[in-house]
């Protein structure tokens, strides 16, 4: 699975690389968002951005996230647009977590 | 020259493998930019197709690999079918009535949306099952 990292203030802003976000790579990126948690970075913007399908166990993967995350940091999903955010609309997770248009909006945000 | 698509009736199948359900999807997203269906449409009907199939991968195949899973697309202007067949375990009549239910968000769930998500977005769902196996039937209108 692709996934960029690059830091930004206090943020760790992870890209997404991928169109797609499925089963099939949900253990990949459960493994490499986990890693970046034990090496450090507890400020995650998550840009899905590129990301033009996701199906429930990435959303799964995602709630995982968040609660390794729990209170010693921030998870904040951004980009999420077309199915992608309706997937999040329609199981109403977007109630649970911090979602943002853009990384400069996230970070907008936190800083306000 | 206007081509004009009245009916088709087009018939996919893929191993039970996760990582085949992408190949799906690409088969389905193929069908409906050649149908031209919007990008909304397509969204719909590639997340209710991908749940089921992975259902089935997951529950009535028990995440097994060499198995069959089948989808049937059935076009017309007016409403798209999708019929979700396999050959593995059946789902109980009673966790598929109460699994169009949504997990509390509150309760912060890792899943169990599939079912819920596909009686969401489906215009009509039924499930049977024959001597060839289990069947999920989705209907989307399109008009």
């Amino acid at each position: 699975m692709k996934l960029s990292t690059h830091v930004q203030g206090e943020f760790t802003v992870a890209t997404i690389g991928e169109a797609r976000m499925d089963a099939a790579i949900a253990p990949e990126l459960k493994h490499q968002i986990s890693q970046l948690l034990t090496d450090g970075s507890t400020r995650i913007v998550l840009d899905l951005s590129q990301v033009t399908f996701m199906d429930s166990s990435s959303l799964g993967t995602l709630v995982s996230l968040l609660k390794m995350v729990g209170n010693r940091g921030d998870l904040i999903i951004v980009g999420a647009k077309g199915i992608v955010a309706d997937l999040f609309k329609l199981t109403r997770m977007e109630r649970v977590f911090r979602m943002a248009d853009s990384v400069e909006a996230a970070l907008g945000a936190v800083a306000a | 020259m206007e081509t004009r698509y009245q009916h088709y009736d087009i018939r996919l199948s893929i191993d039970s493998r996760l990582e085949q359900v992408r190949v799906l999807s690409g088969a389905l997203r193929g069908i409906g930019k050649e149908l031209e269906l919007s990008d909304d449409q397509l969204g719909q009907l590639e997340l209710m197709m991908v749940e089921a199939v992975n259902n089935v991968i997951e529950h009535a195949y028990e995440m097994r690999g060499g198995n069959d899973v089948r989808v049937r697309v059935e076009y017309t202007p007016e409403v798209i079918h999708l019929v979700i067949s396999d050959s593995g375990r059946t789902m109980p009549d009673t966790l598929h009535s109460e699994a169009r239910d949504m997990p509390d968000p509150e309760a912060l769930p890792e899943g169990g949306w599939g079912m819920g998500l596909i009686h969401l977005l489906a215009d009509s769902i039924r499930y049977i099952r024959d001597a060839k196996g289990n069947h999920l039937h989705v209907s989307k209108q399109l008009v």
